[in-house]
This record gives structure tokens, C-alpha cells and sequence, in this order.
């Protein structure tokens, strides 16, 4: 493994893409920053992120949780509360809203953590630390 | 990146992560006296439950006092917090970045301190799981018309996302405070909780992503609790309560006193953590801004709502907001505290209007209590009013908190400041990772 270490970001891009010029394969390179830096993810051609993903199914997921919820219970105990219809779609709005955004935010936070591999336990362990520098690691040819 | 920009990476860890450091013997003594006001509140509301409800001030006809007063003041509290981190954010506004972490960690311990007050004020608190659908025996369900149980939902979603956002937020700085750990049970507590964050490319990636989407669902969020809350009293047809302006109102608000009260816990925490040179005059001016545009919109509201009230011709309406504008001859009808509520929350903010106010920290740091007692007086006047002087002559009445409502609020301000005061000395208090991208 050969390590390059950087105090600034553009040394750090300009070794990337000095890299990745010069033939080496981007799975055999790994690039790590202390702050994020999108640059390096368009050198390194990085796919998107399936994030969003679990964004939308959570959402949906959370908003159909909701009516159901609403609509399943109020059929079980049909009683007219003021005047009102059994089944009233206005009010189960609220509810359904609520559980879109709750269940949508906990789905992409769980997407994040699938997709970025955490937590990782063997780091967690032993962290490998860079501090404060830009660091590539590149793999070596065996 | 220049020379000084690396230099100030360092500077930067080093000098937010002393915030952490051993704490002073003033520390010890804030954190006592807000531990004690919370055991006294605790205190008193043993003595409640053990007693009976009658202890409180609350009677026929105002059967909501200052404990919902209480609730919707730290709901309120609790909303500025995501709004300088979400909203902000999705607007690029630099100078949320000196504000986000501590205002995120007031919106979770806000949301924790309004959440006990539904509770407190259940009286039979025991049966508070009876509010979430559960299947049980009895074959019944909340009822999901009811915007009391809309409220359960809407705080309780709120609760958990923001403590999501911040948590996501901490992820690069827990890993930047695990290099910097003074002992074990410290290292291992940011190693757990930092989760293996090395700053890949690829964490990055679906970071940013993350963070991004977190914004998007905590903005109309932010928006639907407050207005869920106003709804628990504009969905009835108490005059005073029953209008439709009411979820905007509500919402900007609590934005005022949210910000109000950032400023009332930064103004102290950058002063004794010497941290004047990240949070600067003009972060504040941001935020100054901040409260002027609401402040402007609360006293909007406060007009508009006596115009609906007036242009309604409804009797009750009218009569109703000539009261708490006059009160009644007799004293102790609440005759002042409209007039100190329109002092604080929309006449002294004004004053924000001169750039050498708004450039001032101690200036803002006494408008910001002033904002803070002011939007306090504005839930105890929507709430209690209301309720004293519905339609019926015959049916008014008057309320006076008693000592044990008094002593329980002042709890909450004690449980509050605690769990403010244990963040300062555990986590980061700035977002220390987004402070570095500023200063490349």
C-alpha cells in the first residue's frame, strides 16, 4: 500500500487526478478527507448515491403506514365523532404527513449507514486516524 | 488552500475542542443550580401527583394554564434550532454554520423539556401510553380527528428526526474529537459513536447526500409542527382561538423566540469558551436579521388577527379582543400583559432596525431575554384569555398559576439549562468540519 499525505486539497486533487491519469484503476485507489471534497468524487467517477433511494421508498412507505393506520383503525371501532365522516381523508392527512417525514428521514439514515459501511467494528476498534491531512492510499500490483 | 487556511484547521480543532476541557468552578455552580431548580420542579410534581390536580391554579372555565403555556414555549423554543440547520442550509446561509450544533442540541432538549408538559399536565400520568395506537384489549383506537393526537405525532416525529439531523451532523466531528480524547472512557465513547467515520470518498459521498435529504424532510417539518400545534387550539370554537391565521403565526413565533433564545445561550457560551474569534459580530448580525424579520411578522400577525376579529362582526370575536386589549375594571384581568407582550416581542426588536444595535452582542444578548419573556406572555395570553372569557358571562372565570405551576416551570428552565450545560462539556459545540470548508 503507498500512501500519499497532503495538508492542502488541491495537492491532494492534483495527485488524484495525476493518479488516475496515469492508469492506475480507481477501485485500487482510496481517498480519504477531513472535509468533504466533491471534486475528488468526479475524478475517482464515482456512481451516485442509492441514498436517495431509500428517501423516497421511506417516504412512501410512511405515508401509506399512515392512512392505513387511520383508515384500518377507524373502520375497526366505526364511531361518528362530531358530526364528521367514519373514514375522513382531511384530518388523516396530518397524520400520514408526520409518519412521511418520520420514516422518510429514518430510511435515508439508513441507507446512509448501509451505503457507507458503517458502523464499521474493526475501525471502531483500531480507527485509522489521518487527522487533519488529505491522504490516497493506493493499492500496490501484487 | 493557502498556508493559513491549514493553520487554521488546526486552530480550529484546538480551540473548539477546549470547550471540552476541565470544567471551571462556575461551571459546577450553573450546573448545580439547574440540577436543584430541576429536582424542585421534580419535587412539586411528585407533590401533584400524590395530591391531586387541584394543587394547580388550573379550574372551571380555564382548564389549560400554564403548563400549556409551558409546552407551546418550548416547542417554540425547540424551532429555530432546526430552522438555522435545515432551513438555513437549504438557503446557503453562511453564518448558520457558528450557530447550527448548539441551536440543534437546544431544539432536542427543548422538544424533551416541552414533552414532559403534556405529561405533567395529564394529571393521571401513568396512562400517558394511552395517547399512541397500540392494539389493546379494550378494541379502541385514538381518535385520529382529534388534533391532540395529531400533536403527539407531530412532536414526537420531531423529536426523533432532529436528534437524527444532529447526530448526523456530529458523525465528522465525533471522529475529529476521538484523536483528541483525554482518557479512555472519553476515546471509547467518540469511537463508538463516531461509528468508524475515516472521511472516505465514498462516505462522503452518501454523506452529503444524507445530510442533504435530512434538510429537505426537517424543512416542511419544522413548518408542520408548530402549525399542528396551533391546531390544538384553532380547531376549536373558543373565541380568541379559532382562526385560521393562526398555524402561520404560530410558526413565525416560535422562529422569533427560537432565535431569541440561540442568542440568549451563545451570547454566554462564546464568551466564557473565548470562542470571538469564530463567532464573530457579524454571525450575529445574521441572526439579528433573523429575529427582526420575525419579530416584523409576529407584529403583522398581531394586527391581522384583530382585523379577522373585527371584519368577522362576531360578538363573542369582538368583545373578546377589546378584553384582553383593555381587560376589565375589576383588577387581576390581565390588563398589562398584552401591552409588555407587544413591548417585547414587537416595539424593543425594532430597535434592530440601527446596524449599531444590531452590532452589539450585549444589546442583543437583553433584547433576547426581553424576546424570550415576551413570547411567553403571548402563549399565556392566547391560552388563558381565551379561555377566561368564552361566550357565556355566566361561565367566565379568572386564573392565577399557583406556586406549584411556578415552581414546575422553573424546573423545566432547570432540566433545560442542565442538559445544555452537559452537551457543552461532552460534544462539539460548533460543527467544526463545516467551519474548515469555509475556511478553504
Amino acid at each position: 500500500m503507498q500512501e500519499y499525505r497532503f495538508e492542502d486539497e488541491h495537492s491532494y486533487l492534483h495527485k488524484l487526478q495525476e493518479l488516475v491519469d496515469s492508469g492506475v484503476p480507481t477501485r485500487k485507489i482510496h481517498a480519504f478527507s477531513p472535509i468533504p471534497v466533491p471534486a475528488a468524487e468526479q475524478i475517482l467517477r464515482e456512481k451516485p448515491t442509492f441514498v436517495r433511494v431509500f428517501a423516497i421508498a421511506g417516504a412512501l412507505m410512511g405515508m401509506l403506514a399512515g392512512f392505513a393506520l387511520c383508515i384500518y383503525t377507524v373502520l375497526r371501532y366505526p364511531m361518528i365523532v362530531s358530526g364528521k365522516p367514519v373514514v375522513a381523508v382531511l384530518p388523516f392527512v396530518v397524520i400520514a404527513f408526520e409518519l412521511t417525514i418520520l420514516l422518510g428521514s429514518l430510511a435515508t439514515f439508513a441507507g446512509f449507514l448501509l451505503n457507507a459501511r458503517l458502523p464499521y467494528i474493526p475501525r471502531i476498534f483500531n480507527p485509522d486516524e489521518y487527522g487533519t491531512h488529505f491522504t490516497i492510499l493506493v493499492e500496490e500490483d501484487r | 488552500m493557502t498556508e493559513q487556511a491549514i493553520e487554521q484547521h488546526h486552530r480550529l480543532e484546538r480551540d473548539i475542542l477546549a470547550a471540552m476541557s476541565r470544567p471551571t468552578g462556575w461551571y459546577w455552580v450553573a450546573l448545580g443550580v439547574s440540577i436543584a431548580a430541576f429536582l424542585m420542579g421534580m419535587g412539586l410534581w411528585l407533590y401533584m401527583i400524590l395530591t391531586g390536580m387541584g394543587v394547580a391554579g388550573i379550574n372551571n372555565p380555564v382548564g389549560w394554564g400554564v403548563f400549556i403555556v409551558d409546552f407551546v414555549f418550548w416547542v417554540g423554543i425547540a424551532h429555530s434550532g432546526t430552522l438555522i440547520s435545515a432551513v438555513l442550509f437549504l438557503f446557503r446561509a453562511r453564518f448558520r454554520s457558528r450557530f447550527n450544533r448548539a441551536a440543534e442540541a437546544m431544539t432536542i432538549f427543548a422538544v424533551m423539556t416541552a414533552g414532559l408538559f403534556p405529561l405533567i399536565h395529564l394529571g393521571r400520568v401513568w396512562f400517558a401510553y394511552w395517547l399512541f395506537p397500540y392494539p389493546n384489549n379494550h378494541l379502541i383506537w385514538p381518535n385520529f380527528k382529534s388534533p391532540l393526537v395529531w400533536d403527539v405525532f407531530a412532536v414526537s416525529t420531531y423529536l426523533t428526526v432532529s436528534a437524527v439531523f444532529w447526530y448526523v451532523g456530529l458523525i465528522p466531528d465525533l471522529a475529529i474529537a476521538r484523536r483528541h480524547a483525554k482518557n479512555k472512557i472519553q476515546m471509547w465513547a467518540y469511537r463508538v459513536f463516531s461509528l468508524g467515520w475515516v472521511g472516505s470518498v465514498q462516505q462522503w459521498k452518501h454523506y452529503n447526500k444524507l445530510y442533504g435529504l435530512l434538510a429537505c424532510f426537517a424543512t416542511p417539518l419544522v413548518v408542520s409542527v408548530h402549525s399542528v400545534v396551533s391546531w390544538d387550539f384553532a380547531m376549536s370554537v373558543i373565541p380568541g382561538w379559532h382562526t385560521t391565521i393562526f398555524a402561520p403565526y404560530f410558526v413565525a413565533g416560535a422562529i422569533l423566540s427560537g432565535c431569541a433564545m440561540v442568542i440568549t445561550l451563545m451570547v454566554p457560551m462564546r464568551k466564557i469558551f473565548r470562542l470571538e474569534e469564530i463567532i464573530t459580530v457579524k454571525h450575529f448580525e445574521g441572526i439579528a436579521q433573523m429575529l427582526l424579520l420575525t419579530s416584523l411578522i409576529v407584529t403583522y400577525s398581531y394586527i391581522v388577527e384583530y382585523a379577522i376579529a373585527f371584519y368577522s362582526g362576531n360578538t363573542y370575536e369582538i368583545s373578546h379582543f377589546v378584553y384582553r386589549l383593555l381587560g376589565a375594571e375589576e383588577p387581576g384581568h390581565y390588563r398589562y400583559a398584552y401591552w409588555v407582550m407587544v413591548a417585547c416581542n414587537s416595539v424593543i426588536p425594532l430597535l434592530l432596525f440601527f446596524r449599531k444595535v444590531r452590532t452589539s452582542i450585549p444589546a442583543l444578548f437583553v433584547m433576547s431575554l426581553f424576546v424570550n419573556v415576551g413570547m411567553w406572555l403571548e402563549r399565556f395570553i392566547i391560552i388563558v384569555t381565551s379561555l377566561a372569557r368564552d361566550f357565556d358571562p355566566y361561565a367566565w372565570g379568572l386564573y392565577k398559576p399557583s406556586f406549584v405551576e411556578v415552581g414546575i416551570t422553573i424546573g423545566s428552565f432547570g432540566l433545560f439549562f442542565t442538559l445544555f450545560l452537559l452537551f457543552c462539556k461532552t460534544l462539539p459545540v460548533l460543527a467544526i468540519t463545516e467551519i474548515k470548508e469555509e475556511y478553504t
